[in-house]
């Protein structure tokens, strides 16, 4: 007797179509997995098992040969736990296939028969509808999540009993309402600017950080309110597309990020500590699950005390920040990631965190903190394009009673600068200032012969370095516009000079 | 000039670790020369030299005329000029000190003690206003043809030798560590121009890494070196203190820079007054207290910034005007002339790239000078 069902793996981001067949035969009882289970699949026989049992059916006596196809690849986690017991309900002759012979499977059994929720459903779901499946029979915890994927039927189950009677006929599927991505939106804000008192330069520089997508750095003493102006930065982020969304949900669900929510419907602000392992930053481990990097992936990854940092987390980040996306490199294969992300990282300007400040003496020598700057490498700060320095806010500018702009104000500002970037590049296969680079920075950010000036003397006077010319150029580009001009003026130029702090020399010395 | 028989034997004694000026007092008071301290070992052994096993150790190690030569020739070949209290080269002043060094080590360009040196001394950790009004203190009295002494630490120090040395004069500078070591380290550029212009001074024989129990005893040898030392900016516990207690126990006098801006601490010039010392605000104070000459139309009055900057539009002229009160944060500024984070960001570079104004460390911003 053999019998098959329909389930999905998971290889990175994507899904496979995995065929399982039972085969029970008589014999001496006997149970094999086959088709490179791990751990966790092969364990499904004692879950499977019981469950049945335990939801009234009868546990086949014989040889029960199960395969998993393809055989090559890797079948890992308990997610096959419903589409077996159900395979072995078939081949025992308990339930009969039907209507659902296509239908996919998807599901952690408990030993009373309940399924429970799974990881990476998303991404399966979407590959099984893009080879033509229609319905998929899933974890009731995940089924809001499915839900977005049009023209499938799903049907959220919370036992195995349960879905014998469906695939008997004797209970009809009940399907699961899509929650408007719309509605999700709404709920649940994110930071929003106008709660930040005073800081007017560092909203500034903000904004032009995300109107051009460049990554930021913050300098600054403890207490500045470093942490409070990056949560606040996903709010002027444009607008979340659905698709953007999808992509993003893909990710965390694989993950196991979701937390119960159906699908990401803001921009991830991530920040992981600064103890963080580069495995956990970039991605991979033994199971090469996604790193931070990739879920910030359309929002923003912070990095909290810089140069505290491993040195070979940071210098791990520089291929996501150049590419887009991360490779994980595993024993059999090598899985992609997307990892575009704004890079928003704060740092103290001195060890003890006080240089400069006007209230608290700074004790750490001139050496100690060169050394401390030193910590975070310069093909790093390369791809930082703004330098803010944030002063800690007074007593009475935190009291002050002043009606502060909000993030939808300054967003629209954004959205606009936006627009006009995505317009320009139409034809470059970029979309912001950030991606400017050789002959487009040339052609795109061409100085007046006054702009180009005041660059030149801002040079010689102020020791900027080498690096700080395409960087100050990039963010003049964003700050016009952000006002609407074609042309870089000396205002703009100005401005963006400003913004690179450690670039200057009076730092340390 | 070579050095005589009678220097290297005080050169074995003095360059001995554990051996000052007190050790060779009481050598004089046995009734013995050095150079029979030199020639006959057993001497050394005499209980009443309080010597340890260890000096009696190292002294008997080095008694050997062509080893000291050789000790000798090397220190000068590295360009260190070695001093002892009986050498002609030996700053007389030193010997006001109750316990003057045994030996000094010079090294750089300047070879001989110019007869008017005033110090100055504060803490290592400055205010802007300190740091300046230190530095401009030191100019105008280079100007005027006298030697800056100093230590060479962070702060008041360094803006004391930076001032001399920005109108080219010269300047002392004295370590607590051996002349050819650079302490602290950022100040490497400055040792390189102190070589070139002045003199670097050290009781400690080359090589000797700096310590902290140095840098007390280095402060007498600045106040020995001095007709009067100028205390800048200090707290009540600095080491510069020290130097001031030394200079008060040798005779010198004490000037205290109180410039009446908020700039130094209030409570250590009270301290000082009490003391005796003598209040001044600038380099013409002091000058005239000794009586010297003061020449006129020098370098530094001619660098005087420009009162009116010219050039600007209103907005960057208000913002100068606010500058001169004082130094503002960004977000001050911002929020004292209602002007938006653009608008200021603006005008600050253009103020900047004039060379009007500087940026501070913590987003402060202050007119140049």
């Amino acid at each position: 007797m053999l019998a098959s069902v329909w389930s999905g793996g998971l290889s990175g981001l994507q899904g496979y179509p995995v065929h399982i067949e039972v085969d029970c035969s008589s014999g001496l009882p006997y149970w094999e997995i086959v088709g490179l289970p791990d751990a966790a699949v092969k364990e499904s026989k004692e879950r499977v098992r019981s469950a049945m049992r335990n939801s009234g059916f009868s546990y086949p006596s014989g040889r029960i040969i199960v395969n998993m196809a393809p055989a090559d690849m890797r079948k890992e986690g308990p997610i096959y736990d419903l589409a077996i017991a159900v395979g072995v309900l078939k081949v025992s002759g308990q339930v009969e296939g039907g209507a659902w012979q296509q239908a996919l499977f998807f599901g952690e059994l408990s030993l009373n028969g309940d399924v429970r929720p799974i990881n990476g459903i998303l991404p399966m779901v979407i590959d099984a509808k893009e080879r033509g499946a229609e319905s998929v029979f899933l974890p009731a915890e995940n089924a809001q999540e499915a839900s977005y994927i049009e023209g499938m039927q799903v049907i959220p189950v919370k036992n195995l009993a349960q879905v014998a009677k469906i695939l008997k006929g004797e209970e009809q599927p009940v399907c699961v309402d899509q929650i408007a991505f719309q509605t999700l939106k709404l709920s649940g804000g994110n930071a929003d600017f106008r709660y930040i008192k005073g800081q007017s330069q560092a909203k500034r520089a903000m904004e032009i950080a995300v109107a051009g997508n460049h990554n930021i750095l913050m300098i600054g003493a403890p207490g500045s309110g470093k942490t409070m102006l990056a949560r606040a930065i996903p709010s002027i982020m444009p607008e979340l597309s659905f698709e953007e969304a999808l992509d993003i949900t893909k990710i965390h669900s694989v993950a196991g990020e979701l937390r119960g929510a159906p699908i990401v419907a803001h921009r991830p602000f991530r920040s992981p500590h600064h103890s963080a392992s580069s495995a956990a930053l970039i991605g991979g481990g033994s199971k090469a699950k996604p790193g931070e990097v990739s879920l910030a992936h359309g929002g923003v990854l912070f990095l909290d005390e810089l140069p505290e940092f491993r040195r070979e987390t940071l210098e791990a980040l520089r291929q996501p920040l150049e590419d887009g996306f991360v490779s994980v490199a595993r024993v059999n294969a090598k899985v992609e990631y997307p990892a575009r992300f704004m890079l928003a990282a704060s740092m103290n300007p001195c060890p003890c965190g006080y240089f400069g400040d006007p209230e608290r003496k700074c004790r750490c020598t001139p050496y100690q903190i060169s050394r401390y700057l030193a910590r975070v490498s310069s093909p790093l700060l390369d791809r930082i394009d703004l330098h803010l320095e944030v002063s800690r806010p007074s007593y009475e500018e935190l009291g002050k009673e002043t009606e502060e702009e909000s993030s939808l104000q300054i967003k629209q500002r954004v959205d606009a600068a936006r627009d006009l970037q995505r317009e320009r590049y139409r034809k470059e296969g970029i979309y912001t200032n950030s991606q400017l680079k050789g002959e487009l920075l040339e052609r795109y950010c061409h100085l007046q012969p006054a702009a180009e000036a005041l660059l030149k003397s801002a040079f010689e006077l102020m020791k900027l370095s080498a690096r700080a010319y395409t960087r100050i150029l990039m963010v003049a580009r964003t700050i016009a516009d952000l006002s609407g001009e074609v042309e870089i003026s000396e205002a703009h130029l100005a401005e963006a000079i400003q913004y690179r702090t450690l670039d200057r020399k009076y730092w340390g010395g | 000039m070579p050095m005589t028989v009678k220097e290297l034997y005080w050169y074995w004694l003095a360059s001995t670790p554990g051996i000052g000026i007190a050790s060779i007092f009481r050598v004089a008071q046995m009734g013995f020369s050095l150079e029979e301290l030199f020639t006959q070992p057993r001497l050394i052994e005499n209980n009443t030299l309080h010597f340890s096993e260890q000096i009696k150790h190292d002294l008997k190690s080095r008694a050997n005329i062509s080893l000291l030569l050789e000790e000798v020739d090397k220190i000068e070949r590295a360009g260190i000029c070695i001093r002892t209290a009986i050498s002609p080269g030996y700053p007389q002043r030193l010997k006001d000190l109750w316990r003057p060094p045994a030996i000094i080590y010079t090294y750089g360009k300047l070879q001989n003690f110019p007869p008017k040196c005033i110090g100055i001394v504060g803490s290592r950790y400055t205010s802007r206003k300190g740091a300046a009004a230190a530095r401009e203190l030191a100019s105008t009295l280079a100007e005027q043809g006298i030697t800056i002494v100093s230590g060479m630490a962070r702060g008041i120090d360094t803006q004391g030798h930076w001032g001399a040395l920005e109108v080219g004069a010269q300047t002392i500078a004295v370590l607590g560590c051996g002349a050819d070591i650079i302490y602290p380290k950022e100040n490497a550029e400055l040792y390189a121009q102190i070589c070139e212009n002045g003199m670097i001074v050290s009781e400690y024989a080359p090589g000797i890494k700096p310590n902290p129990r140095h840098f007390p005893l280095r402060n007498r040898i600045i106040a020995g070196l001095c007709q009067g030392v100028v205390l800048g900016e200090a707290g009540l516990r600095s080491g510069a203190i020290i130097t001031i207690n030394y200079a008060c126990d040798t005779n010198r006098d004490i000037f205290v820079l109180n410039k009446g801006d908020g700039g130094g601490n209030q409570e250590t010039i009270h301290k000082l007054n009490a003391m005796g010392a003598t209040e001044v605000c600038d380099a013409h104070e002091i000058l005239q207290y000794y009586g010297w000459e003061i020449k006129q139309n020098t370098v530094k009055q001619q660098k005087e910034k420009p009162s009116i900057p010219v050039g600007l539009d209103f907005f960057q002229t208000e913002l100068y005007n606010l500058l001169l009160k004082g130094d503002f944060s960004m977000q001050q500024i911002i929020d004292l002339l209602g002007k938006s984070a653009s608008e200021v960001s603006m005008a600050l570079t253009m103020l900047e790239l004039k060379g009007l104004i500087e940026k501070l460390p913590g987003n402060m911003f202050g007119i140049k000078g």
